[in-house]
């Protein structure tokens, strides 16, 4: 009797237990770490601090921020999928929007308030003196568009000079030797020209608005992390709040990380934008919005034969990261 | 005993109900996982074969597309023009302007991707670059510039690590720029990071099903891209002969690291590419060794190879749930079959315990007890048939106890008969036929025993022996019978005195009389004798020829002696005798004693 009792019991512990196996859900997996890949630029700095800070781990996410040197390769490599994010220019981003409709711009992390300079021969006194001259500019992103907006405001096209395609630290040595009587960079490069004789012929803070990086992630993190992408935002705020108030702590940890001495560290002529330049940006009312900005871009690839599809701007930029959830 | 037998019964309804309901459920089970799982695995391999051969074919579309435009864009006037100019005449001339802003307008065909374009006059020499850092460069030793000399056709290079920027790989297309007599003056090169193509092969993994993954290899079976796993890029997948490995190494192809660490062991796939095989079945050890079901497509205007690669525990994971789900009902029918079994055995036994302590109870002698009769099946009839054969049973039973009983009745009978006749034979032997009290026979007997018995005790044994007076005359006088009657009378008055059960009254012979008293003091004898005597006279038995008185009378002679085993009895006896001569000579009616001792 005792012994069917057991064989009873057994059967019916091993079948709860099956049944207990078979509505058991896998346990959620650990979310990777978010792959950020930035350059060596000031602007994409909170990055650091915030993860040195351990406020990324605060707000409850774990980022991995590579930093490369060629930041144009990264955007490739993040179009081929190997980042999850990447703090792009709005240029880089307009184009990589043409053949990646999926990703979107969560936030503005800073705008070129006068870093980016059009330096000059010194015969060069205005932007109409620049007609029938060589004008070096990183051809094909913001840095065109840039020179163009420039060329603009003197009334002139990009016709009337001869654009070189130039990376900004070539800058320097291109205005030397006499291959290009101006062209686009910022600093470091900047004070080299200047001490080769050049001078500053344009900057940005002529231009609001147009000059901005933001932070752009793909399609599938947005869809599946949102909470990941939110805790981003907050801890990269939470860095440049931290930034702003206690610069030379900032400047320290930046120098430390990355091995360059902290006196290159300025963030002169570039604002890091905050939550409420973000709230401001995103409004589409605003005149320097973003949507207008961007619109600035896409015309000027359309234009440029860079693009073959108009991109979706309304679907592009994604502010409800800068928002708690409602 | 029983315990274990019943619940026998009980484990093997529930063995064989477990098997009837289990088996065709296992072999069910495998069937279909057996089915399902080549379902699963040929699903599985169209899912990754589909996405192996469009990636090959997006690949080539992308390398035909490119050899197409590339061929087209070096025959643009303007660049034709430019190299047809001697190199001094080419610095700032209107051509060169209108080459590089060709050059830079071709350029952004794919703002992210094309790394540059240049020309390349007859020498190998770069002589306009929209990368102005490389104008200048001698590159007449690739590939990419003496294939499209020599074959008149465009031209897609190999996959090239650049030797300045870490990580970064390029590919080459180029094509002859042709005059309008069409003389070559040069070739039009197209660098491309070669992210591209590794985008292509990394884009349809998700389509190809979960976990999968998807890896290209060269002629080489060199990794070109690898979704998961970039580490392995620029590894082959066996290791290469070392002048080929060097070959590769000078061309950029292959990093300039140990041999050791240019290659991965995949011998097997080796051998699956080799052989040509459409699929298979295999482990990746560079993927952590799980075995993959594996989908090779190859492309067409390249010797490379695309792979689509899905772990097979991931592509069978539905057979699993199907297992799970086997199991859970596997479960769920054995412990029903277990309760069913259970209650059945429950059923089917009861009544059998119930007999059986039934049958036990009628084994013990209760044969009054009968089985309850609850149903009508097999074992109501057995129940049934139990009754009957019990009631036979205890019938014969009865029956046979009642003659038993009556055959011991009779016996007792017949054996209080006999004891009866024993008795009366015995009575004959030893009583006087006449007077019925002892005769002569039993009192030499007691005598004898009484002699032995008080000689061992030393008491006194008295002896009386008496006369009745004259009864020759009585005899004459009454007749024979009168004599009778008058012996009867005195007979029973003796017996009527004696008391003790040990005394003895006895008939010694003719007229005479014993008396016999064991115990007793020659005072007591006499006592006895007095008593007797006047019985005798209260008697009054009328003797009308005696001369002593005319009533029957006695002359008694009394003695007594403490028995010796050394004396004989006989001489109380003739003591006895003695006492009574004196008493008959002294006048009879009286009693005399003599003591011999």
């Amino acid at each position: 009797m005792f012994k069917i009792l057991k064989y009873i019991s057994i059967y019916l512990i091993s079948s709860y237990l099956l049944f207990a196996c078979h509505t058991w859900t896998q346990t959620e997996l650990k979310r990777p770490p978010l792959k950020i890949t930035s350059g060596y630029f000031v602007g994409d700095y909170p990055a650091i601090i915030a993860q040195q800070k351990g406020f990324f781990k605060a707000q409850g996410v774990d980022v991995e921020i590579t930093h490369k040197r060629y930041i144009r390769l990264e955007a490739a490599n993040f179009s081929a999928g190997k980042y999850d994010g990447v703090i792009s220019s709005l240029g880089s981003f307009i184009i990589l929007s043409a053949t990646n409709p999926d990703i979107q711009g969560v936030m503005v992390v800073n705008e070129s308030t006068g870093a980016d300079v059009v330096v000059a021969q010194s015969e060069i006194k205005t932007v109409a003196d620049l007609k029938g001259k060589k004008l070096g500019a990183n051809l094909g992103g913001f840095s065109e568009v840039f020179v163009t907006e420039m060329l603009k405001k003197a009334n002139l096209t990009s016709d009337d000079v001869n654009l070189v395609k130039l990376e900004a630290s070539e800058i320097p040595q291109r205005l030397k030797n006499n291959v290009i009587q101006a062209g686009h960079t910022w600093q470091p490069h900047l004070s080299e020209a200047m001490k080769s004789g050049g001078h500053i012929l344009f900057t940005s803070k002529q231009t609001p608005g147009l000059i901005l990086d933001l932070i752009v992630f793909r399609k599938e993190i947005i869809r599946d992390r949102p909470e990941d992408v939110r805790a981003f935002v907050r801890a990269w705020l939470q860095a440049v709040n931290y930034w702003q108030a206690n610069i030379q702590e900032g400047n320290a940890i930046i120098s430390k990380v990355l091995k360059i001495p902290s006196n290159t560290t300025s963030l002169e002529g570039l604002h890091l934008t905050d939550l409420g330049d973000n709230q401001k940006l995103f409004q589409s009312t605003n005149p320097n919005s973003i949507y207008k900005t961007a619109k600035i871009y896409a015309d000027f690839f359309i234009r440029a034969g860079n693009i073959t599809r108009l991109p979706e701007l309304k679907s592009l930029f994604n502010s409800s990261f800068l928002n708690p959830p409602s | 005993m029983q315990q274990t037998f019943l619940g026998g019964i009980r484990r093997k309804l529930i063995a064989s109900f477990l098997i009837v309901a289990l088996i065709p459920l296992l072999l069910l089970a495998f069937i279909n996982k057996q089915t399902t799982e080549n379902a699963l695995t040929d699903n599985a391999k169209q899912a990754l074969s589909v996405a192996a051969m469009e990636t090959a074919n997006r690949i080539d579309a992308f390398i035909d597309g490119n050899l197409n435009a590339v061929r087209v864009e070096a025959i643009l006037p303007g660049l034709a023009r430019y190299l047809s100019l001697t190199p001094q005449q080419r610095n700032d001339s209107p051509e060169m302007q209108l080459a590089t802003e060709t050059l830079s307008r071709l350029s952004r065909k794919d703002m992210l991707n094309i790394l540059s374009y240049s020309l390349l006059d007859l020498n190998g020499k770069n002589v306009l670059d929209t990368d102005t850092s490389s104008i200048g460069k001698d590159e007449s030793v690739e590939n990419y510039f003496k294939q499209p000399l020599q074959t008149g056709l465009s031209f897609v290079s190999s996959m090239k690590r650049s030797p300045t920027i870490p990580d970064l790989v390029t590919l080459f297309f180029s094509s002859p720029v042709r005059n309008a007599k069409g003389d070559i003056l040069g070739v039009l090169r197209v660098s491309y990071n070669a992210t591209v193509v590794q985008q292509l092969v990394t884009r349809q993994t998700e389509r190809a099903g979960l976990k999968s993954f998807a890896i290209l290899l060269d002629e080489n079976n060199i990794y070109l891209a690898h979704s998961t796993e970039q580490k392995l890029l620029f590894k082959s997948i066996v290791s290469l002969p070392l002048d080929v490995v060097n070959e590769l190494q000078s061309k950029g192809r292959l990093p300039n690291s140990p041999v050791k660490e240019l290659a991965t062991n995949e011998s097997t796939l080796k051998q699956a590419l080799d052989d040509k095989q459409p699929y298979l079945i295999a482990p990746l050890e560079a993927t952590g060794n799980q075995i993959n079901l594996i989908a090779i497509a190859r492309l067409q205007y390249k010797p490379w190879s695309v792979l689509f690669a899905q772990p097979l525990a991931v592509a069978l994971a539905p057979v699993e749930k199907q297992i799970r789900d086997a199991m859970f009902l596997f479960a769920i029918i054995a412990s029903v079959v277990t309760i069913i079994a259970f209650a059945i055995g429950q059923l089917l036994t009861k009544p059998i315990i119930y007999l059986t302590n039934i049958v036990s109870q009628y084994t013990a002698g209760n044969l009054d007890i009968r089985a309850e009769i609850s149903s009508k099946d097999e074992i109501g009839q057995l129940a049934k048939s139990f009754n009957n054969m019990a009631l036979q049973l205890q019938t014969s039973f009865e029956t046979l106890e009642q003659q038993v009983q009556e055959r011991t009745a009779q016996s007792i009978i017949a054996k209080e008969k006999a004891e009866y006749a024993n008795q009366k034979l015995e009575q004959l032997v030893n009583l006087d036929g006449l007077t019925q009290v002892a005769n002569r026979r039993c009192f030499d007997g007691r005598l004898q025993a009484e002699w032995k018995r008080l000689a061992q005790e030393q008491q006194p044994l008295s002896l009386i022996l008496l006369d009745v007076d004259k009864f020759k005359s009585y005899n004459d006088y009454y007749g024979h019978l009168g004599g009778d009657h008058c012996l009867i009378k005195i007979g029973q008055t003796l017996q009527q005195t004696v008391h003790r059960p040990a005394d003895l009254v006895a008939r010694y012979g003719g007229e005479e009389f014993s008396v016999l008293l064991p115990n007793t003091d020659l005072q007591g004898a006499i006592k006895v004798a007095q008593t007797i005597q006047q019985a005798i006279h209260a008697q009054a038995i009328p003797h009308a020829q005696s001369d002593i008185k005319d009533i029957v009378t006695l002359s008694l002679g009394i003695t007594c002696v403490i028995p010796n085993c050394n004396i004989k009895p006989d001489t109380i006896i003739a003591s006895a005798d003695k006492a009574l001569y004196n008493a008959k000579e002294q006048g009879r009616d009286r009693y005399c004693t003599y003591l011999d001792i």
